[in-house]
């Protein structure tokens, strides 16, 4: 293997690692007031039922991978290709809900229990394991229009899954609703381990039980539940190997298509249901570095990014509303959100870096919108909280969380900028990146000790300084 | 002074030099091609001089100013078209024009620049859709234009007409060739031999990141023992062998 691959698999690690040591630390600080009451526990396990069942109720279509179009013409029998298919899909799923999962389990385990179940995590991958694989087996099902015998039992299970997500959206928002109605919480999670709540939320139970063993320790029911799903793949995947080829054709049929209308620019128009009809030009503002704001205000505007705005503020109040007390949570969300939004700005082409513009100017001015968004956010949980806390927040604190949030928005987007000049792909990254993890992590550390919060400041922007001189260096050096 | 001056340019990935020793000119008024095979180091070295890379070693002088030491001066006298030139995917052809003013802080006039680009290059049908949206051959056509609008003295084209339909073609070389009578320089880059020896006024040829050859196509014929008449495939594959 490659020095390179080697460093890329490293930092996947190291990520890995990273949200698993955030997930401890949120347990850690919200340990007393959050997961130690059973009932908060089981909460945090049907959530992460939901995540590790991601694959059953999943769009397969966002799994499978495209296939290039030379190899479409090439002799390779239709079973060979979906089975490679298949790898690349349970891969994905497999990792996708490995990642999302298993570091916050584990940390909560941990840090509840003082150490984690070998055996309960070991099954808990496996029923991992086995949802990504049904996901696989479904999709292909779904794809080539359930036309196998059993294929129906399949199609009722992917529907089941669907209705459970919906309706757990919906508690989602009851909860945001009546959390200040005190809600009996006992009876309502008390109702999922009942003989009735099971079969209800069957398609959840392995998962749920799995991630129940990992704290409360292996006993039948969740060993039953993964036999049951175990049966339950293996028939679904017997029933997807008889449309081996349909789903095989449908796959590169499909991914023909993507592939022409990606050459004719008409992909994104197509998978966002965009006409591509002339739209009205636009006057710009701004001169020289400052027109790079009008850029983004169009792509702000026209990416109907203005649409997630609402939401973004309902779930950094709701993280302010119901931690109350805290700023870790809320202040977590932020750089979540601030990805988020990120990355949905396209990185500056070539032909943009060549035009007269200082790249410490560029990489500042494409900064600022996060900055300001930043801002914004902070503002609004420091009002909630100043409006909940019977004690308000000293000034000091106040505006020290504020400037702290500033440095965070710029940071945040000074390592999106940098990272994706680069791709993840340079040994020089790891370092860098191992800072940033220190950075967020020192940044949550004052949050929880608001008596050094001119200490936490300092690192903030002092960070920030540092992450604004390697997306320049970045900036300079890719094209 | 010559209008590009590249002096001892070397440009490394990893182990590998992409570009080496590397010294050359582009004079006022001159249309001055980059050939060479895949790998040669023809888009490594246009993007040095365009100020997107930067270089390990060697100096990039564009009118009298060192792109290293100054860029955003160095760059107000450049245009550059890049391999793959991809637009901004919410921004209509027009707004792309626009924001190219912006950042030159062009005076009013530069609408009626932007108008006659749009003519001349046959985008008046997508002036108001977005980057997107266009094929392949209009973002290429979108990007030549933002390279143009300003009338910088020096233009850098890698590929330019490689995704451009016949009639394309045949207007772009056109307004190359009036560039050139107006005194601009133009380094480009491109594996379409015809096209070279139709506009070049001087080749340079790369292999493995270093000079090989340099001279007038006549030159060139001359130096690799070949008649006058000899196609410049013929040339290249000797200068290569050589």
């Amino acid at each position: 293997m490659r020095l390179r691959q080697q460093w890329q698999t490293l930092l996947l690690l190291v990520v890995f690692a990273f949200i698993g040591l955030v997930a401890a630390i949120w347990v850690w600080i919200s340990e007393n007031v959050f997961l130690k009451p059973l009932p908060n526990r089981q909460v945090f396990w049907l959530v992460l039922a939901f995540l590790s069942s991601l694959p059953s109720f999943a769009d397969p279509q966002n799994f499978i991978p495209r296939l290039p179009e030379w190899k479409l013409p090439q002799p390779i029998p239709a079973r060979a290709m979906t089975v490679f298919l298949w790898l690349s899909e349970f891969a994905n799923l497999f990792c996708f809900s490995l990642l999302l999962t298993l570091p916050a389990i584990v940390s909560a385990s941990i840090v509840l229990k003082g150490a984690a179940d070998v055996a309960a995590i070991t099954m808990l991958v496996v029923v991992i394991a086995l949802n990504a694989c049904l996901g696989a087996a479904l999709a292909s099902l779904e794809m080539t229009r359930w036309r196998t015998k059993l294929a129906l039992v399949g199609r009722l299970w992917r529907m089941w899954a669907r209705a459970l997500a919906i309706s757990a959206i919906v508690l989602f928002v009851l909860f945001v609703v009546y959390l200040k109605a005190h809600i009996d919480w006992v009876k309502f999670v008390g109702w999922v381990e009942t003989p009735v709540g099971m079969v209800i939320l069957l398609p959840l139970m392995p998962a749920y039980h799995a991630i129940k063993a990992a704290f409360d320790g292996v006993i039948a029911v969740p060993i039953l539940l993964t036999l049951f799903l175990a049966g339950f793949t293996a028939i679904m995947v017997w029933q997807a190997l008889e449309v081996a080829a349909p789903f095989c054709e449908a796959t590169f049929l499909r991914s023909e298509r993507q592939q022409r209308l990606t050459k004719m620019g008409a992909w994104d128009a197509v998978t966002q249901e965009f006409v591509a009809k002339p739209i009205k030009s636009e006057s710009g503002f701004g001169l020289k570095a400052t027109s790079l704001l009008w850029l983004y205000w169009l792509n702000w505007k026209r990416n109907s990014l203005w649409a997630g705005e609402l939401p973004a503020l309902f779930i950094i109040l709701f993280s302010a509303f119901v931690v109350e007390k805290g700023l870790p949570f809320p202040s977590l969300a932020i750089v979540i959100l601030l990805l988020f939004y990120r990355v949905f700005f396209p990185h500056p082409p070539e032909w943009l870096k060549s035009q007269p513009i200082s790249a410490g100017e560029a990489v500042l001015i494409l900064a600022l919108p996060s900055a300001l968004r930043a801002s914004g956010w902070s503002l609004a949980i420091l009002f909630t909280l100043a409006l909940l806390s019977p004690k308000g927040i000293g000034i000091a604190n106040f505006f020290a969380f504020f400037l702290a949030m500033i440095a965070l928005g710029f940071g945040i987007d000074f390592v999106v900028q940098a990272l994706r000049a680069s791709w993840w792909t340079k040994f020089q990254d790891f370092p860098w990146l191992a800072f940033v993890i220190a950075i967020v992590l020192g940044n949550l550390m004052f949050l929880t000790l608001t008596d050094h919060w001119l200490l936490g400041l300092l690192l903030s922007w002092a960070a920030c300084i540092v992450l604004y001189l390697w997306a320049k260096e970045r900036w300079l050096k890719e094209p | 002074m010559a209008l590009l001056e590249v002096s001892g340019l070397s440009k490394r990935f990893g182990q590998i030099w992409a570009v080496r020793d590397l010294s050359f000119e582009v004079e006022r008024g001159e249309i001055v091609v980059l050939l060479g095979p895949n790998g040669a180091g023809k888009t490594t070295t246009l993007r040095c001089i365009a100020g997107v890379l930067l270089p390990d070693k060697g100096s990039i002088r564009i009118n009298g100013t060192s792109i290293l030491h100054d860029p955003v001066t160095a760059k107000r006298h450049l245009g550059y078209l890049p391999e793959f030139p991809q637009p901004m995917p919410y921004l209509t052809v027009w707004e792309h024009l626009e924001l190219v003013a912006r950042i030159h802080a062009m005076p009013d006039n530069w609408r009626q620049r932007a108008n006659e680009l749009i003519q001349r290059l046959n985008l008046t049908e997508w002036r108001d859709s977005l980057g997107k949206t266009l094929p392949k051959g209009v973002r290429e056509k979108t990007i030549l234009a933002c390279a143009m609008l300003p009338e910088p003295p020096l233009l850098l084209l890698d590929e330019p007409i490689v995704a451009i339909d016949p009639i394309g073609q045949q207007v772009v070389k056109g307004m190359l060739r009036d560039l050139r009578e107006r005194g601009h320089g133009i380094l480009i880059s491109t594996h379409i031999l015809a096209f070279a020896e139709e506009l070049a006024d001087r080749i340079i040829m790369l292999d493995r990141g270093r000079k090989i050859a340099e001279g007038t196509p006549a030159d060139l014929r001359e130096k690799v023992h070949v008649g006058a008449s000899a196609p410049l495939e013929q040339v290249f594959a000797k200068l290569l062998e050589q």
